[in-house]
């Protein structure tokens, strides 16, 4: 390499650094392209790896952490309750009769009658009466002792029909509806009769058709009387405070045993009345409690000089007076009685009817509120000026009117007279077998019927707002009561009373704790703009460089893919 | 000529029964004031002069629900403690020493509002804040504060909106807790909160359209604040005309306030109020007329004569042994005197 000539020394030094140089070079851009990619697949590799936590593992995760517990609820089942709108209440009637014959023939024609019928199912069954029956029949001498024979045991919300022969020695009328389920006819009624007074005493189809309606379309319905008297189920007990208010102390002294009527003729009542519901009883004097309307003096002939009360004042009276009497204390709803002794410059005081007739009973009611009797002191009572009159309350009288507002308050209507029939009249309080079983069936039906609207329109709530959160005490609830709605349906279907109404209760009981739940308020859910008003500050930065780079690692694996093919 | 008199007279007697034929059967009413800090008396004596209203023409205490978010009487800033005047003569103290706050100062929220309203309250609440009304309760609602368009503002730190009031008053309905809803409203831009009901039986009135202001009447010199707004002002000179046995209709108290007095238009929603209020009776709202029968016969009832004598016998021993005199000096400690020992 040295001492060559100069020229061709030089030039062969030169011709070989270039090749050199490159294999060098080669060697070491290899190396460095090796580790750029080497760096390239670390970068992409680190962004897939971001983008597959953030997007695969992270979203799902984030999901399903901030989900709203909700309990599923069977939308399906509760929508179904709506399909029954007729509901199928189940009757049986049992028909003793004399001659076979006559009961086919009796049955045969209630059938006819009653398949019109949409709310009820009637299967009658018929029998002869025999020998010993007829022979009992026979031996009965006037119709309260009809009434107390027990023919055959009548299952509740049954009734049966014996026909009496030779009832003319009885009563003059065609049928007797007795103070149990039976009803007894003459050899003369025809089925036209009976059925009109089955189906407007004891079924009182329309009514409970009229009431269902208003339950389901109030604004549909009608101002009608029933609408207002309507008793609406309620949850616990009910509450009845009897008081006697007494105005001026000073000048009537009263005496009434307030315990003794009450357990004499209250409790036994309210002892028939609590298979429907419950019933707690309060009692209290109130001193100084006035009813506070303008009272007009006047003078007749029948009743002396008196002070007259208007009709057109009567709504003012309430009011005022429930201040005194407090019936706002306890949370459950209550039905006040109330005896009102006025005072002897007060005294008498007499209610007078918008024609000007006088009130014989003295006695006003107010559908849903309670009842007001006002009694007057004996008029010898008050000539004395030094000292407080006496005065002893009759407690038969005060309390059969209080029993009669009572049984209109709880719902046992007053039922229009039908000619040639006729209901014995009740001599003590508690109520007759078929008003139980009247008021059970009525009772069942709404209760039914209030526990469907409530669960469709906690159905609707929830499921329109889905973010409303449904805990599992609200979910059991739901569950329960549509279940037992439709047990309800089923049992009182099938003509199971009793059973129909307990599990109809149990319904509306459950349906109304899940509707009023604390927890179901709209307020404490999350609405979806504030959603995005937290969430997009959090994950956008985040999100943006993956979103981004999503497309250069796209590029990358495509160039690999297709370099791979190309090797 | 004969028929047609009688004819005549079924006819005006219908009519005038159509007129105040009442089908509710209780009242009820829920005033709320939803503003707070010695600047806004003017609400607070609003809301107490309708209370106070409310309580003479008879709804009793237990059916009213008053929330007032904030105490003027006892306000440091009251030259007169223990007194909310609504007027600058001073004539009439609406605080009283009966009135009877349901919701107090921090309890009167947005939630407890809606929760009064659908009765989802917590168990164990006590019944004078419970709304406790049937589907034969006529409810009057009365909201006083500062709004806005859509919505109302509550002790200075919440809103509610129009929607969330229409379906907490649907949920009303759902439930039947009312038979009709007379809904009032003083507050700015108030006509956009009753714009959004969509439930029955509901008479909407407020003291202005939207994009308007509701104003204040007058300024009291000697307290410092407007006394009270000019709607409830107007309002109020109606109502104490009225007294329980009174025949003016709805329709003209919705005729209240005219734009003269009040600048501001008030506003009427009557599409989904079914009766016409001309022939709404006043009373149908702010009074508490319950319908009433005559009971024409009792029972006849049979004595129940041995029980009662047990009875008489078990008072008597009772009430014998309930009370004696006592000694007024103790004698008997000393008449063993040696016994007595210290």
């Amino acid at each position: 390499m040295f001492g060559r000539g100069n020229c061709a020394s030089g030039m062969a030094e030169v011709e070989d650094l270039p090749t050199m140089k490159s294999k060098k070079e080669k060697v070491e851009m290899k190396k460095a392209e090796k580790e750029e990619l080497e760096e390239e697949n670390a970068r992409m590799l680190a962004a897939v790896a971001f983008a597959v936590v953030l997007i695969c593992i992270g979203l799902p995760l984030w999901w399903k952490t901030t989900q709203v517990y909700r309990v599923a609820l069977p939308y399906e089942k509760i929508a179904s309750l709506r399909a029954q709108e007729e509901q199928g209440l189940s009757l049986k009637l049992t028909l003793l009769t004399i001659e076979e014959a006559r009961g086919t023939q009796l049955c045969a024609d209630f059938d006819t009658v009653f398949r019109i019928s949409k709310l009820f199912r009637i299967s009658c069954t018929n029998r002869a009466l025999n020998p010993s029956e007829k022979a009992v029949i026979g031996g009965v001498q006037n119709l309260a002792e009809l009434d107390r024979l027990d023919i055959i045991p009548v299952e509740i919300g049954n009734i049966l029909l014996v026909e009496v022969p030779g009832m003319l020695r009885l009563t003059q009328n065609q049928i007797v509806l007795g103070s149990k389920r039976a009803l007894f006819f003459s050899s003369e009624t025809g089925a036209k009769k009976l059925a009109m007074v089955l189906n407007e005493w004891l079924l009182r189809e329309e009514t409970i058709t009229h009431t269902l309606k208003a339950m389901r379309a109030p604004t549909l319905a009608g101002k009608s009387k029933e609408a207002r008297t309507r008793v609406p189920p309620t949850v616990g007990s009910l509450d009845i405070l009897l008081s006697l208010a007494v105005p001026s102390p000073e000048e009537i002294k009263v005496d009434w045993d307030i315990t003794a009527a009450i357990e004499d003729y209250l409790h036994p009542f309210l002892k028939e009345m609590s298979s429907i519901s419950n019933f707690s009883v309060k009692s209290q004097v109130t001193y100084f409690a006035t009813l506070g309307v303008r009272k007009k003096a006047v003078n007749t002939i029948e009743l002396g000089p008196h002070y007259a009360i208007q009709e057109e004042l009567l709504p003012q009276i309430i009011s005022p007076l429930e201040k005194k009497i407090g019936s706002h204390v306890s949370t459950s709803a209550s039905l006040c009685l109330v005896l009102y002794i006025p005072g002897c410059t007060e005294a008498p005081l007499h209610f007078y009817t918008k024609k000007g007739q006088v009130v014989p009973t003295n006695a006003i009611i107010s559908a849903r509120w309670g009842g007001l009797v006002v009694l007057n002191p004996p008029k010898h009572a008050c000539k004395n000026d030094d000292e407080p009159a006496e005065m002893r309350v009759q407690t038969l009288k005060v309390m059969g009117l209080f029993l009669a507002q009572l049984r209109q308050l709880l719902g046992i209507p007053e039922l229009d007279p039908i000619p040639s029939a006729e209901m014995l009249p009740l001599m003590e309080a508690e109520p007759r077998l078929w008003e139980i079983d009247s008021l059970m069936r009525t009772r069942a039906l709404e209760q039914v019927t209030s526990a469907t609207l409530t669960l469709q329109s906690l159905s609707k709530l929830l499921g329109q707002i889905g973010n409303i959160v449904i805990g599992d005490e609200v979910g059991r609830s739901i569950f329960v009561a549509t279940e037992h709605a439709h047990r309800a349906e089923a049992l009182l279907s099938q003509g199971h009373l009793k059973e129909g109404f307990d599990v109809a209760r149990v319904a509306f009981l459950e349906s109304e704790s899940a509707f009023t739940d604390p927890s179901l308020l709209a307020l404490l859910y999350f609405p979806d703009d504030q959603k995005y008003a937290v969430y997009i500050p959090l994950f956008l930065p985040v999100m943006i460089p993956v979103l981004m780079s999503l497309k250069t690692i796209k590029n990358w694996i495509f160039k690999k893919l297709g370099k791979s093919k190309r090797d | 000529m004969y028929f047609f008199k009688i004819a005549l007279m079924v006819a005006i007697c219908s009519l005038s029964n159509v007129k105040t034929q009442t089908t509710h059967t209780n009242n009820w009413a829920v005033l709320v004031d939803t503003s707070r800090f010695w600047f806004n008396y003017r609400h607070v004596a609003n809301v107490l002069s309708i209370y106070r209203s409310v309580k003479r023409l008879g709804i009793p205490d237990s059916q009213i629900i008053l929330m007032v978010a904030d105490d003027m009487a006892c306000n440091p800033r009251n030259p007169r403690p223990a007194t909310v005047f609504n007027n600058a003569n001073q004539h009439i103290n609406v605080y009283g020493d009966d009135v009877e706050v349901d919701y107090r100062g921090y309890e009167v929220t947005v939630e407890n509002f809606v929760r009064l309203l659908t009765g989802r309250l917590p168990p164990g609440t006590p019944r004078s804040k419970q709304l406790l009304t049937d589907e034969g309760s006529n409810v009057l609602v009365y909201l006083t504060g500062h709004g806005g368009d859509g919505f109302l503002k509550f002790q200075d730190s919440e809103e509610i909106t129009s929607q969330e009031l229409a379906d907490a008053l649907e949920q009303m309905w759902e439930k039947r807790r009312y038979h009709e809803i007379f809904f009032m409203i003083d507050t700015c831009q108030a006509a956009s909160m009753y714009e959004k009901f969509y439930s029955p039986n509901i008479l909407a009135v407020a003291s202005s359209l939207v994009g308007e202001d509701s104003l204040s009447h007058h300024v009291d010199p000697a307290i410092g604040v407007y006394i009270i707004d000019r709607y409830t002002y107007f309002a109020l000179d109606f109502l104490e005309k009225v007294e329980p046995d009174s025949k003016q209709s709805m329709g003209e108290f919705l005729k209240v306030c005219p734009k003269q007095v009040c600048i501001s238009t008030v506003g009427v929603r009557k599409d989904l109020f079914p009766r016409d209020p001309y022939k709404t009776p006043i009373t149908d709202f702010f009074g508490a007329l319950r319908p009433m029968e005559f009971t024409w016969a009792g029972l006849n009832l049979t004595e129940k004569n041995a029980k009662e004598s047990a009875l008489d016998k078990r008072i008597e021993k009772t009430t014998k042994s309930r009370m004696q005199y006592v000694q007024q000096f103790p004698t008997e400690l000393f008449d063993d005197a040696k016994s007595f020992k210290l």
